[in-house]
């Protein structure tokens, strides 16, 4: 499928690619690349995270932000298509907004659908313009996969409500000014029935953020405590007790966004190049597997077309979302499993003495970013046993009963 | 359309009628595809008989033969000996041959995937051209009524026509894996033929033509993916085991939903490779492989298992899991494997330039 387009959107997309080429560099593919860059430090990470802002800002002054939102919250209100647009003009460039997508593509869309005029007109322009740094309070230790498990509790007092509990998971919680947080307010009702949105104010004393270090050493993501912390209740997002809806719409955008991401240059290449430096490029057994990789990406960039053209023709995508993370997931742990062993001894290494600073080592690791985080591969292929294919769900006894009387609730 | 009429002419029972028989097709159904639908001459100029239609159609019409597992000379006739015609003759022949596919003939085309491992050789003197070897597997060699032959030549490959009685050509069926596509085995021996292209300057129409019919193969392939995975999932809706639907446990539906991502893959680079083919673009040979390596192992994966779903008796011969588990593991073998196609893939990346 080969899309191509209109007078109109060639003329947009000339547009952005003059705009981009005056306010960016080009992307090199290398280690020179701030935007690809990966194996963070916790100095590095903040580093990256102020560019990242930067970028943004430069964004939002030149009109490039929140191409589909509405003019009046600070967007260009355009089309889908011409943020896709946009966005394969930019994957040329050395940018990201990094952080900052994370607020933009899962807290614009469900505040444009379900905020009040008073928090899109105050929230929706500092996220465009990079004022605001979202974070997203959803999982918890007990609520994972099973999400509308979640324990943190929210009571009304006056005009407030006081939420105490603890988050996990929380991508970019330390450097965030803001949150939306999902919280249980009625313990009566079947669990996903007593469930609110919030936005609540992270830097709050009542909030304490505790690096999580992950099997790299990375603390992408965090722990977050809530003592006796007070939310107005005009930071309710849509109705109280009926968030679970809206987290839903949530959840589907994060699992087609990961699915969907890109790295712009190909993996393939990466690897041949590898193989000619570990003298195996005629290696039949390793052609085998690069040319498996070369399968999967371009599985992956048809899905990709696939999800575009349902965009640009306005209609529901004859691709499921959690098809398209279930084999990126899987694609992206295999391709770094074929990295690992072209290193041959080198694999043996880390940092500074493996080839690439310990990239391919970090990624090795790093697989469960695909296969669990935004829901895990399991629940994916749940949900397409279910709603693509139709199966039966398993029997189930949560759903019904008050949240306090299952025996899950401790 | 296309679907309604392999419906109603390839139910279940007449796959298994027509499997036992020696032809392998019903030529009743086989001339109502050519007289009343037009099957076989969709993408022939109007000017010769045809629909003047595109590789698209023809895709279309492979992948609903798949589903149904239509017991049709179709991917001989249509895909091969029609790709070659279409690719690699030219003038009064080609016309003539269009007009044979048109009216219902059954064409095969002798040929390798691998054209430097082409085993059939011609020689051309002053009483015309002789071709000489053994050529395997053929579909529908037995009953082709003409067939197409890719042979070396001193000047190089070229295509060439022999017609099915000729003097020297000794045609054996074989007894064949997948029930369901018939194959023969052809000895040439100094067998009288017709160069239809331009001996010694047909190989980049030959390469055009195996491409293209590797990739309306991976279209049929598809075709009966789609009906393993339905099949699948019908079963694991009805079937009952400790008090619920199969279906509802996560062991089998996962392994639905990954017959399902591999469906959709496979959908993806079929299509792919369809239109590179079509538009003749560089990455033609790459997209082909691509699609034929992925969808080779996709199909048999999904057809075993179609019969792990089914439990016991899914290995039982009353049902038709075991004619998809035939016809896609052959059908894998057919036209180049897939690890064959993905040393293709490999060539294409320059692996082996210097760093």
């Amino acid at each position: 499928m080969r899309i191509i387009d209109t007078p109109q959107e060639q003329a947009f997309r000339a547009e952005a690619r003059a705009w981009l080429a005056a306010n960016a560099q080009p992307i090199t593919g290398t280690d020179a690349d701030w935007s690809q860059a990966r194996g963070h430090t916790p100095e590095s990470e903040a580093a990256h995270l102020e560019r990242a802002r930067e970028w943004q800002r430069t964004l939002y002054n030149g009109g490039w932000a929140g191409i589909t939102w509405p003019t009046e919250y600070g967007g260009r209100g355009l089309t889908p298509t011409h943020e896709m647009i946009f966005n394969q003009e930019q994957s040329a460039f050395d940018v990201t907004s990094g952080f900052f997508s994370t607020g933009i593509h899962l807290v614009g869309p469900p505040l444009l659908l379900h905020g009040s005029e008073d928090q899109r007109r105050h929230y929706l322009p500092r996220l465009l313009s990079g004022e605001d740094l979202w974070c997203q309070l959803f999982s918890e230790p007990d609520a994972g996969s099973d999400l509308a498990n979640l324990r943190t509790r929210a009571e009304r007092d006056g005009n407030e409500f006081i939420v105490n509990g603890q988050k996990l998971w929380t991508t970019g919680a330390q450097y965030a000014d803001l949150g939306i947080l999902l919280v249980r307010t009625n313990w009566d009702v079947p669990k996903h029935s007593g469930i609110t949105w919030l936005i609540s104010d992270v830097r709050d004393p009542g909030v304490e953020v505790r690096p999580l270090v992950t099997n790299t050493g990375g603390t992408h993501f965090n722990e977050v405590f809530f003592s006796n912390v007070r939310v107005g209740c005009d930071h309710v997002i849509g109705e109280v007790d009926r968030g679970w809806a809206v987290a839903r719409t949530v959840l589907a955008n994060e699992s087609v966004m990961i699915g969907s991401s890109s790295y712009g240059t190909r993996d393939v290449d990466l690897l041949a190049r590898l193989a000619r430096r570990a003298g195996r490029a005629n290696d039949p057994i390793v052609r085998q597997q690069l040319a498996r990789v070369l399968v999967n990406e371009q599985i992956l960039a048809g899905f990709r077309t696939r999800m575009e053209s349902a965009v640009r023709a306005g209609r529901r995508p004859d691709i499921d979302g959690s098809v398209m993370k279930v084999f990126w997931a899987e694609s992206r742990a295999f391709k770094d499993e074929i990295g690992l062993e072209l290193l041959g001894d080198e694999a043996l290494l880390d940092g500074s003495d493996a080839p690439e600073n310990g990239h391919w080592q970090g990624a090795y690791l790093d697989f469960p970013m695909g296969t669990i985080g935004g829901g895990t591969s399991e629940v994916h292929r749940n949900g397409i046993g279910e709603r693509v294919l139709g199966l039966p769900k398993e029997p189930r006894e949560d759903r019904t009963q008050p949240f306090r009387d299952l025996k899950t609730t401790g | 359309m296309v679907r309604r009429f392999f419906d109603e002419t390839s139910p279940s029972s007449e796959v298994r009628r027509l499997m036992e028989t020696e032809a392998g097709y019903d030529t009743d159904v086989w001339k109502r595809m050519a007289e009343e639908l037009g099957l076989q001459s969709v993408a022939i100029p109007e000017a010769r008989g045809g629909q003047g239609l595109g590789l698209t159609e023809v895709a279309l019409i492979a992948r609903e033969a798949g589903r149904s597992l239509a017991c049709t000379p179709y991917f001989a006739t249509v895909a091969l000996a029609g790709s070659a015609v279409e690719h690699a003759s030219q003038g009064a022949a080609r016309a003539e041959l269009e007009a044979a596919i048109a009216a219902g003939e059954v064409l095969t085309l002798a040929a390798s995937p691998d054209l430097d491992s082409t085993p059939l050789r011609a020689e051309t003197s002053s009483d015309g051209t002789r071709i000489c070897g053994t050529q395997f597997p053929v579909p529908d060699g037995h009953t082709a009524s003409r067939i197409l032959v890719v042979a070396a030549e001193a000047s190089g490959l070229g295509l060439y026509q022999v017609d099915a009685q000729a003097p020297g050509l000794e045609r054996r069926r074989l007894q064949s894996f997948d029930r369901t596509r018939r194959l023969a085995r052809l000895d040439f021996d100094n067998v009288p033929a017709t160069a239809i292209g331009t001996p010694g300057e047909d190989r980049p129409g030959l390469e055009r033509a195996i491409d293209q019919a590797t990739a309306l193969l991976t279209s049929e392939m598809l075709g009966g993916m789609e009906c393993v995975l339905a099949t699948a999932v019908v079963y694991a809706k009805e079937r009952q085991q400790f008090g619920r639907a199969i279906g509802s446990f996560q062991a089998v539906k996962h392994r639905a939903a990954d017959l399902q991502i591999a469906n959709d893959a496979a959908l993806t680079l079929v299509d792919q490779a369809l239109e590179t083919v079509a538009l003749d673009l560089t990455e033609r040979p790459v997209d082909v492989s691509v699609a034929k390596s992925f969808v080779s192992e996709a199909f048999a994966h999904a057809a075993h298992d179609n019969i792990q779903i089914h439990g016991g008796v899914g290995f039982t011969w009353e049902y038709d899991t075991h004619l998809y588990l035939r016809r896609a593991r052959s059908s894998a073998q057919l036209l180049g494997d897939a690890t064959w196609h993905r040393e293709r893939i490999a060539a294409s990346l320059s692996v082996a330039e210097p760093n």
